[in-house]
């Protein structure tokens, strides 16, 4: 028998025999669901030339969900009550080795842990059942999927970890003579991750991801006190995937020179009027605006605007564009994906997703949790070990029928100028990233944080660079401002958290002429330069 | 431990620690080129430039292991690097320090200025690198110093300042080397030595949760400053915890633990020693599961044994001997950290028969090695011995650089940043009546019972110990079991009811309340022979810039007059339905 065998089989030996007893119980559990992910995982980071951390970590942890009650109606329905669909009770930290006795204490002892929280909050949602109105009800809390059984761990990475500490240490070296870039790092985090799940339906499945993040950061400061950060990230499935050393150096030069040039740029004062995204900006713009309101259970929680819940079938973006979530796919234009994987965390096999077809809003990301409109999982309930899943991203794909080559969308983007009687419009070259609020107590906004952001003129002055804004807006009335997309793509890679915690996802997008945007300035601290010159300047 | 290294020469595959601080010569080199370009240059239009910096970096290697059941669950080393700087600006008679001034960051926020305490740095350390991180640190310092100082200004504008002592005082250049050889240790061997105790547990199915975890951090810090002080110093200190967590028949919370603090792995217990440790926590929780409780809460004489006496002084006594200054403030809610006993200094705090001695520099009690020692502070100040208390009256308090109005120098406790105890002695007077043998103690004991007319009395041999039942207790039991005892409350984990013919009889955990510094005036008698007891204390309380130190307490056996003990009431939760895997294995 394989160790994964083995372990499939201890989980399933301790699964079924504290769900016999719980069961029976007048709070009877009609679920469990035990998920192992066993973390290999390596952290380099450089600076200066230096190694500035250096960690090797190998972890398993464990994932117990119980669920109280019936598929119909059980201990996660969303209450009125302050976090009430985030139950974060923490991932149990398991032993490395594969002996049973310590396993299964440790099962025994997680199970009836969540077994007394669901139990508990199930008595709270019968409660406020006879007191409060409900709202759809009719709903089941939890959707039936079919059993999965397979195996299909992938070997985990193999991490040269001298030569990795070597090859960080030189590009690093490429910040040391410029002592005005105050702080600047380069990291690598290489992960294997093995997930085991096994639940009380049958499931019982291996699988793994691996993963490696590289990523670049460095940040100066204007003489206004505006902080400039840049940022620069790579994924890859294999260390074999990651660009050269010698791509990534001169990638460092060009963000030294941008950095350079960001301090000596000009504020933008507010502006409304049009803008081109990148590729890149345009797919965190995707993922900040559409994607986390087209998160299934959000339908579902009383505390969300929900905003898009009755636009269902409707136009919402221009005919042109399609925005798809893929888990199953792993590149795009032969750049990795990060949001790629095989089985999500509920055991539902990954799916494509057409969330927006022709401009119309056709589905949402659905975990388990079903809403009045979808009743199945297409396979996006994910979570960090220790969180509760919840329906999130993968890889948002936006894909556009009919596209301009870069220049044409250029001229497209002077021409709404002209027509808007502006002297320039804005390119979005580079975005950091963004948040946005989906509840109804805060106003749906969305801010998105730009790092590199050009005037374009309608004259054909060359572009020029500007600092200091956010873009903002209402997600409605910026769909509907969408007026072409270009031939290109770009990707963004990156972490997503929001309540099941930090997840890998990605986005790409052609780039995306918007007729019209709105900037905010940017929070801006009045912190002074540093008083005396750099050390590296000045003899001893 | 002798055995482990032994296995370690045998086995030489063992893989060793990694401990590769940076050189002296340059840490120093590159801190005073950076002190020399501050105290020439620093400054900021309108504000005054500094009249005192100084600098810590610390090395620290991290060696970290925990198994559950004879199973590994957790092995890491890591090595981190971290800097601290402050300055001083005005004079020493009033400069921007001694000020509470509490800043908030609206959600979102955060502050733009550089971390200049327990800032993170390379692990890799050149001169350029370390002279750029100083260059940083110092001016986010100093900036920090100039806004401080502006704010206590305008402070002084409108309040009168009462207390007048200055808030420096500049000491002569003095250059102190307190360092020793690391030798690493084989992370095979931690991992061994945590699976080989945690196995003993197999053999207690019926506990909820138990766990054995071994650390050993050897620690560099150099310090400079200004005044041309230089200091640099190794720390060595390794842990070894073990917890276990049960409930009772009844549903009671119960929980033991056992810990074994020294400087080096080699300096722990011998293995068949803490294999007897650890067998004794076990047999303890499974006695107690059928213990029965308090029925009702006992009041009269309690007697506190070996390490449970350190633990009641670790909790009452050690905060109270920190010396803090009263920070000037214009809103008196933050003005309110404990004075501890200053204002008790010439005043009995103890009986007659009872001194109380900080000796940080002490490096052993008989065998037993002492691991809050140090011989060089944080500040880069000798650790001096300080008679604290002396036939049972105040004498000094343990100080920092900060002069108060009731110590203007240090006694060389200032331990990451606040004061804090090092090494601690209660040591019984000669040739008094309540100073007794062990046995003749407990005797006294019995006697006080039956004078008394008590039925019974209770006698403690564990008390919880905080920093256990916040960290790896409260991991173990997945947050079940309490991890903050109440104000002025005392867990008690092992008590026994002791009944006037010596019998004893083990009891379920209960609470020692209303115990304060006053009630040791009232200790009644105390053993001859003292116990070491090493332990991680809350520090962060105190003002530390960590949240643990280890500290040592040498302690008799105490007899204290009248104590409370209640019950643990309120209601706990349900056993689990299902019951532990092993059990129906058997």
């Amino acid at each position: 028998m394989t160790a994964q065998t083995a372990l499939l089989s201890l989980l399933r030996q301790e699964l079924e025999r504290n769900f016999a007893v719980l069961r029976q119980q007048p709070q009877p559990a009609y679920y469990i669901g035990y998920q192992v992910t066993q973390l290999q995982t390596t952290v380099l980071e450089a600076q200066a030339g230096k190694l500035r951390r250096s960690a090797q970590q190998h972890s398993r942890w464990l994932d117990v969900d119980v669920r109280v009650g019936s598929y119909e109606l059980d201990n996660t329905r969303p209450l009125q009550e302050a976090w009430s669909f985030v139950d974060r009770s923490g991932a149990v930290q398991l032993p490395l080795g594969d002996d049973a006795q310590a396993l299964r204490h440790l099962l025994w002892q997680a199970t009836a842990d969540a077994y007394e929280r669901a139990a508990e909050r199930y008595a709270k949602v019968i409660a406020s059942r006879s007191v409060r109105v409900q709202e759809g009800d009719s709903v089941p809390d939890f959707s039936r999927e079919p059993p999965q059984r397979r195996q299909r761990l992938v070997p985990p990475l193999r991490l040269d970890t001298s030569l990795w500490a070597r090859r960080l240490r030189e590009l690093s070296a490429s910040f040391a003579p410029h002592p005005w870039i105050y702080s600047h790092r380069i990291t690598l985090q290489a992960t294997s991750a093995q997930k085991f799940l096994v639940n009380s339906e049958g499931t019982e499945l291996a699988w793994g991801e691996n993963s490696i993040f590289l990523t670049i950061a460095a940040q100066t400061r204007a003489d206004d006190g505006m902080e400039l950060p840049l940022y620069r990230a790579y994924f890859a499935f294999r260390p074999e995937e990651l660009p050269s050393p010698d791509s990534i150096r001169a990638d460092i030069e060009s963000m030294i020179e941008l950095l350079r040039r960001l301090r000596e740029a000009p504020v933008l004062e507010t502006y409304s009027g049009p803008a081109i995204l990148s590729g890149e900006a345009a797919g965190v713009f995707f993922h900040e605006i559409l994607g986390h309101r087209v998160e299934g259970h959000r339908q579902k929680d009383p505390q969300s605007a929900q905003m898009l819940r009755d636009l269902l079938g409707k136009q919402i973006l221009p005919p042109f564009l399609d925005v798809i979530f893929d888990p199953t796919r792993r590149y795009r234009d032969g750049i990795p994906l990060a949001g790629s994987y095989e089985f999500d965390d509920e055991g539902v096999p990954a799916q494509q997703v057409v969330v927006v077809e022709r401009g119309v809003l056709r589905n949402f990301l659905m975990n388990r949790t079903p809403i009045a409109e979808f009743r199945r999982s297409n396979g996006h309930g994910r979570r960090q070990p220790g969180a509760q899943v919840v329906a999130r991203q993968s890889n948002l794909l936006v894909v556009a029928h009919q596209s301009l080559s870069p220049q044409e969308l250029r001229e497209r983007l002077r021409e709404e100028c002209r027509r808007q009687g502006k002297d320039f419009g804005l390119l979005f070259k580079v975005v950091e990233g963004g948040f946005t609020f989906t509840t109804r107590t805060i106003p749906n906004a969305f801010n998105v944080m730009p790092l590199v952001v050009y005037r374009v003129y309608v004259d054909g002055r060359p572009d020029e660079l500007v600092r200091g804004v956010d873009l903002i807006g209402t997600p409605l009335t910026t769909f509907a401002n969408i007026i072409a997309a270009g031939s290109d793509i770009g990707v963004f890679n990156g972490l997503c958290g929001a309540e099941s915690g930090n997840i890998p996802v990605s986005a790409s997008s052609p780039s995306l002429l918007v007729s019209r945007i709105e900037v905010q300035k940017k929070a801006k601290s009045d912190e002074r330069l540093p008083i005396l010159p750099p050390p590296s300047v000045q003899s001893p | 431990m002798r055995y482990l290294l032994l296995l370690c020469g045998v086995l030489s595959v063992c893989a060793a620690q990694v401990w590769q601080p940076p050189r002296t010569e340059m840490v120093f080199r590159a801190m005073e080129q950076e002190l020399r370009r501050a105290q020439q240059n620093l400054r900021s239009e309108g504000a005054p430039a500094p009249y005192y910096i100084e600098y810590r970096l610390q090395y620290r290697a991290a060696l970290v292991a925990q198994a559950v059941l004879g199973e590994l669950v957790e092995s890491n080393e890591s090595q981190r690097a971290t800097l601290t700087v402050a300055v001083r600006i005005g004079t020493p008679e009033l400069d921007n320090t001694n000020l509470a001034a509490p800043s908030f960051l609206l959600f979102g926020g955060a502050s733009p200025r550089e971390t200049y305490r327990q800032r993170t740095i390379p692990i890799e350390l050149s001169d350029t690198l370390l002279r750029r991180e100083l260059w940083l640190a110092t001016d986010a310092a100093y900036k920090d110093a100039v806004e401080q100082y502006g704010r206590k200004l305008n402070i002084l504008r409108s309040q009168l300042r009462r207390d007048t002592t200055p808030d420096f005082r500049l000491l002569p250049a003095e250059e102190l080397f307190d360092t020793l050889a690391v030798s690493t240790f084989p992370r095979a061997l931690a991992e061994r030595l945590c699976r080989e105790l945690s196995a003993i547990f197999r053999q207690y199915p019926e506990f909820t949760a138990s766990a054995v975890s071994f650390e050993y951090l050897p620690t560099q810090t150099w310090y400079a400053n200004t005044e041309g002080r230089r200091a640099v110093k190794t720390e060595l200190f390794t842990g070894l915890e073990v917890v276990a967590y049960a409930q009772a028949n009844d549903g009671t919370l119960l929980a033991q633990y056992y810990s074994a603090y020294a400087r080096t792995p080699a300096e722990l217990p011998s293995l068949d020693s803490l294999r007897q440790a650890v067998t004794e926590v076990a047999q303890r929780l499974r006695a107690q599961r059928s213990a029965s409780a308090l029925e009702e809460t006992y009041v009269g004489p309690v007697l506190f044994e070996g390490r449970a006496a350190g633990e009641l002084i670790a909790q009452v006594l050690v905060p109270q001997l920190l010396l803090h200054r009263e920070p000037l403030s214009d809103a008196p809610v933050f003005t309110t950290r404990a004075q501890g006993l200053a204002r008790r200094i010439g005043s009995r705090i103890l009986p007659e028969f009872l001194s109380l001695r900080a000796a940080p520099c002490q490096r052993w009690f008989r065998q037993t090695p002492l691991v809050g020692s140090y011989c060089v502070d944080d500040e880069g100040v000798r650790a001096n011995t300080v008679q604290v208390v002396e036939k049972g009256v105040l004498r000094q308090l343990l100080s920092t650089r900060v002069p108060t109005r009731w110590l203007a120098r240090s006694n060389g406790h200032n331990r990451a940043g606040a004061p804090m105890v090092g090494v601690l002695e209660l040591i019984p007077g000669e040739g008094s009546g309540s100073v007794l043998e062990r046995q003749q103690l407990r005797q006294y004991f019995l006697q006080l019972l039956r004078q008394r007319e008590l039925p019974y009395g209770i006698l403690v041999r564990s008390v919880m110990n905080l920093n256990i039942a916040q960290t790896v207790l409260a991991r173990a039991s997945l947050g079940k079991y309490p991890s903050f005892a109440r104000e002025g409350s005392l867990p008690i984990v092992a008590a026994f009811r002791v009944y006037p013919d010596g019998r004893e009889e083990l009891l379920q955990p209960c609470d020692a309340v209303g115990i304060t510094v006053r009630s040791l005036r009232d200790i009644l008698a105390v053993s001859r022979e003292q116990t070491p007891y090493n332990y991680l204390a809350p520090a962060a309380a105190a003002g530390s810039e960590v949240p643990y130190l280890p500290v040592s307490i040498v302690t008799p056996d105490i007899v204290l007059e009248e104590v409370e003990v209640r019950p643990r009431e309120g209601s706990v939760p349900k056993p689990p339905l299902v019951s532990p895997p092993f059990i129906e294995r058997r």
